[in-house]
């Protein structure tokens, strides 16, 4: 729901360069948290976490075409650093498979590796607060907080780029509803009102968190049964 | 996302560009992508699309279907386009463009570099722990994928997937998700243990590239050069604005050669055949 | 013949609470031998194995493989060991064949020239060397065990651990695969730990086979002509021996005590001798 999915070359290019200097700063500041023998020992847990993000992405709910990005589940498993890793990996290889555009990768990880982080911290946060218990819970309601988070860092990297918000989410919902919009050249001006664009999406997205949730605590509290030392233990 | 068609035209193709080392070719998409981004021109662009289609035709795989794949970008181009809509169709157009040309660009080197020849020449400019765990991700992701596969056939001869039952499919479809995990784990553990025993010490990749055929390889890295220099002469010398229309009528030829010659690809000795 | 692996009344316990303890026989291996592993499901095979890479922790008892414990110090060993674990899909874990068959030397540091030399031999002598440039996910099963193996065998190991090999191959590539472990036993002196439930392969390429029933126990040991005559210990091991060594136990309960061929040739003299020699008296009589 929150993936940017604003074509190469479009954006302004300082914004494109602080992604991916923003990015590139978080990714030394996670490997640098994590000891080497922790990366050995994880790099199988990464790729095989990684390429389920993947493999997720390549399949829809019947019959909502939505897909879901495992983000959260990333977070919970991988603990913030590593997630944080992971979903850098996967934001590389899926632009290179022309899902999304390549000089919006730097972007597309801060978003998308912003669920994973706050979802891992909301998710041991819940946990806490209901005492260990409904693991599915505390990691849906994670998962719906850290997407509304993650819409609004996007909504704000929108607002800050002047670009015309009403493309830049996954949601094809959106595009009906801006059709006839306000009129804007997209390079130069703000294009639509801010306000109305982030009420309507506000309105909408919640669609996509719900699922995003679902599959999240129903996979969570699935893991939980079979192997819980994953979902419990607290990682860097 | 059709990774494993993308992965087998990769590997199994034998076309010049295929002949090509992967780091000519990461140059040349490099190069087109800049050459978007330094543009506004929607002649040129459409004659970079045109030039990238040929290109296409030229590499003997399934033109329609690459074509097709890299057009995904598309969509949200057209969203985006139509919500910045004031009756430019021109302004619509270039949005559209941008986003077809350098997503075709990348997929166009994807779909003819098997996937180690372009992480290995990565590697060198990215941190240790991601480009292992490129690797490794991709080795995780076929594994998956026919564990997937399986998964989904399981499910929908079952009657776990069925229209209309939104409720039932997401129940369903999160156990599957969760199935895959922890086969998924149970892999990741079996790597681990693998790796363990085989003395694993941060290289799982020997990092060579292919060498490929220098002449295919300059003549990526030559016609990514001129679509930038020519992107860059349109928006920065005076009165070359008008450059981009010709640009389109010396693509539209090189298309039609090229299509005709995709559709007999007997012509081509190494063509791609489909097994 | 010096001794290499060792273990004394090892034991293990899963997370899930059951254990294994592997009593009875000694269980040793000496250099060069040949040692081959039989035993129903949950006999704790694998473990055993797992246990002597190092990869599990033993919950009680002794184990030695070349002088170390492998729990704590297999860091020390490794470089002398090569193995092939159950499914060779997951054990492919580099990018390519080249990359997965130089992987151990790669890691331990060994040099280009020698790496490569290595490879070169190893692709080589598996008649697998067209396969150098593949990518994992498009060889056959039986290249997958192939390119496992060899990159099991790249830095030629003085021990090598099998875990059911032939599973996931055809039985022209297991008869290709017998008779290459079998020159490299005789070739490079290298001692061989396998484990399978493919009985008929056992004469073919055993030294010394060992009876495991459920929970670990080793309940046999001997040459394949020793253990296959076994019957007591195979019941309980819910094993059936191969068809050869039924038939001379068949024969043996009708009164036809021949010594057991676990070849279809030798079997096939044996038999014709003793037909032969029974002639030989009813004509003399």
């Amino acid at each position: 729901m929150s993936h940017i999915h604003i074509p190469d070359g479009v954006l302004p290019l300082w914004i494109v360069a602080a992604g991916w200097v923003v990015t590139a700063l978080l990714l030394a500041l996670c490997i640098r948290r994590v000891d080497s023998g922790d990366v050995k020992r994880k790099l199988p847990l990464i790729g095989i976490v990684s390429a389920l993000m993947i493999a997720g992405m390549t399949l829809e709910i019947v019959p909502i075409a939505y897909h879901i990005n495992l983000s959260i589940i990333a977070g919970i498993l991988l603990g913030p650093a590593l997630a944080f890793v992971s979903v850098f990996i996967v934001d590389l290889i899926i632009s290179m498979f022309g899902h999304g555009g390549i000089t919006v990768v730097g972007l597309n990880t801060m978003v998308i590796g912003a669920e994973a982080v706050l979802g891992y911290y909301l998710f041991q946060a819940f946990r806490t607060v209901m005492a260990g218990r409904r693991a599915g819970w505390a990691s849906a309601l994670a998962a719906v907080m850290s997407l509304f988070l993650s819409t609004s860092i996007m909504l704000g990297v929108v607002y800050v780029s002047h670009i015309n918000p009403a493309a830049a989410l996954h949601t094809e919902e959106a595009a009906h509803d801006t059709h006839g919009g306000p009129a804007g050249d997209v390079e130069t001006e703000g294009g639509l009102d801010f306000g109305r664009f982030v009420k309507t999406i506000f309105l909408l997205a919640p669609l996509g968190w719900a699922l995003e949730a679902a599959v999240t605590g129903l996979v969570v509290s699935y893991l939980y049964r079979v192997r819980p030392d994953l979902v419990a233990s607290e990682k860097t | 996302m059709d990774v494993s068609a993308i992965d087998y035209y990769a590997n199994h193709g034998g076309s010049f560009l295929h002949r090509a080392s992967a780091p000519p070719k990461l140059v040349f998409a490099g190069l087109v992508i800049a050459s978007v981004v330094v543009t506004r021109d929607f002649y040129f662009l459409l004659g970079a699309y045109i030039t990238l289609a040929a290109l296409v035709f030229r590499t003997g795989l399934p033109a329609p279907r690459v074509i097709t794949i890299a057009a995904y970008p598309a969509i949200f181009a057209l969203i985006f386009a139509a919500a910045g809509w004031n009756g430019d169709w021109i302004g619509a157009g270039v949005i559209i463009l941008k986003a077809l040309t350098a997503a075709l660009a990348s997929v166009i080197v994807i779909v003819t570099t098997p996937y180690p020849d372009v992480f290995a020449s990565l590697r060198p400019f990215l941190p240790k722990i991601i480009a292992e765990g490129l690797f490794l991700t991709y080795r995780s992701l076929f594994l998956l994928l026919d564990l997937m596969d399986n998964l989904l056939k399981a499910l929908r001869v079952r009657g776990g997937i069925s229209r209309g039952k939104i409720v039932r499919n997401v129940v369903n479809f999160s156990s599957g998700i969760g199935l895959l995990l922890v086969r998924g784990l149970d892999i990741s553990e079996k790597f681990y243990g693998v790796m363990r025993v085989r003395g694993y010490d941060g290289k799982l990749s020997g990092g060579y590239v292919r060498g490929g055929s220098p002449a295919c390889g300059a003549g990526a890295v030559l016609t990514g050069a001129a679509i930038l220099a020519l992107a860059l002469s349109i928006r920065y010398e005076p009165g070359l604005e008008s450059l981009g229309v010709y640009f389109v009528y010396a693509a539209l030829p090189a298309l039609a050669l090229s299509a005709a010659w995709g559709l007999y690809p007997k012509w081509e000795a190494e063509a791609w055949k489909k097994s | 013949m010096e001794e290499i692996v060792r273990i004394k009344d090892l034991g293990f316990r899963y997370p899930d609470g059951t254990s294994l303890r592997f009593e009875g026989e000694d269980f040793t291996v000496h250099k060069g031998e040949r040692v081959v592993m039989l035993g129903p499901n949950g006999s704790g095979k694998s473990t055993l194995l797992s246990l002597l890479l190092g990869l599990l922790r033993a919950s009680g008892g002794e184990v030695d493989v070349m002088g170390v414990d492998p729990g704590k110090d297999y860091e020390k060993v490794r470089e002398r060991i090569g193995a092939l674990l159950q499914n060779p899909d997951l054990q492919i874990i580099a990018p390519r064949v080249w990359d997965d068959v130089s992987f151990s030397a790669r890691n331990y540091g060994y040099g280009k020239q020698k790496t490569d030399e290595l490879v070169g031999d190893v692709l080589k002598r598996l008649e697998i060397e067209h396969l150098k440039d593949k990518v994992p996910h498009y060889l056959s099963g039986g290249e997958k065990t192939k390119v496992a193996l060899a990159g099991a065998l790249v830095t030629k190991p003085e021990l090598l651990i099998l875990d059911e090999p032939f599973e996931h191959i055809d039985p022209m590539c297991r008869t290709e695969m017998i008779r290459l472990l079998n020159s490299v036993n005789r070739e490079n002196g290298t001692a061989i730990i396998l484990s399978t439930h493919n009985m008929n392969t056992v004469p073919l390429i055993a030294d010394t086979v060992y009876l495991m029933a459920v929970g670990g126990r080793i309940v046999g040991k001997g040459t394949p002509k020793e253990v296959f005559s076994m019957t007591g210990a195979l019941a309980e091991c819910h094993i059936e021996p191969p068809v050869l060594g039924e038939l001379f136990a068949e024969l043996k309960k009708l009164g036809v005590d021949l010594d057991p061929s676990l070849n279809i040739k030798d079997a096939a003299l044996t038999i014709a001798n003793h037909m032969l020699s029974s002639e030989d008296k009813a004509g003399h009589g």
